[in-house]
């Protein structure tokens, strides 16, 4: 996430625009950015409380013994230009994360960004 | 005096060992292709301003769309 911000020029510098969706409500994430510095040049997005992106994108954590146990996995998509999901990659483990080195790699090797 | 193997395996050690210095290796990562390729989900969902977003507003510009919380 704040690595993410460090690497924005890259990031623009391949056209790409990063965006980040979060199930945590929006004046959490607000606090979150303000307390971090964070900055604004990722687009930040709540799907709280319907989640709904998530479970289109197939990124919805859930647990049958808790119906409330519903969050986000880890994961990243890359999307060209027209709006075609090209690359996807979902953490087993929320706690891994990729650097934005990788993605960055991914990026250009997805050849999305051409 | 070191044979001519010895220094073959050094090199190869060498070599070896640099190239695990290089830039991340993008088949490591296990980032899949998506295949075969779908269109992305629409969505429209409030920024940290309130204001909604949506997925067709960036159509024309590459999209690394990533799912985070606060773990």
């Amino acid at each position: 996430m704040l690595g993410f911000e460090a690497a924005m020029p890259q990031f623009q510098a391949l056209g790409a625009q990063v965006v980040g969706v979060s199930t945590d409500p929006a004046l959490s994430l607000a606090a979150w950015q303000k307390e971090n510095n964070a900055g604004g040049k990722q687009i930040l997005l709540s799907d709280f409380p319907r989640r709904q992106m998530l479970t289109a994108y197939g990124a919805l954590e859930t647990n049958e013994q808790s119906p409330v146990y519903r969050y986000a996995k880890r994961a990243y998509y890359i999307i060209d230009k027209t709006g075609t999901v090209k690359y996807i990659k979902v953490m087993d483990n929320p706690l891994n994360l990729l650097s934005a080195d990788e993605v960055l790699a991914a990026l250009k090797q997805s050849g999305a960004a051409t | 005096m070191k044979t001519p193997s010895t220094v073959v395996l050094g090199v190869a050690v060498i070599l070896a060992a640099t190239s695990a210095l290089a830039a991340p290796d993008f088949a490591s990562m296990q980032v899949t292709p998506y295949e075969p390729p779908k269109p992305a989900p629409a969505f429209s969902l409030p920024g940290l301003d309130g204001k909604e977003s949506h997925l067709s507003d960036l159509r024309g510009k590459v999209v690394m769309l990533f799912f985070w919380a606060t773990w």
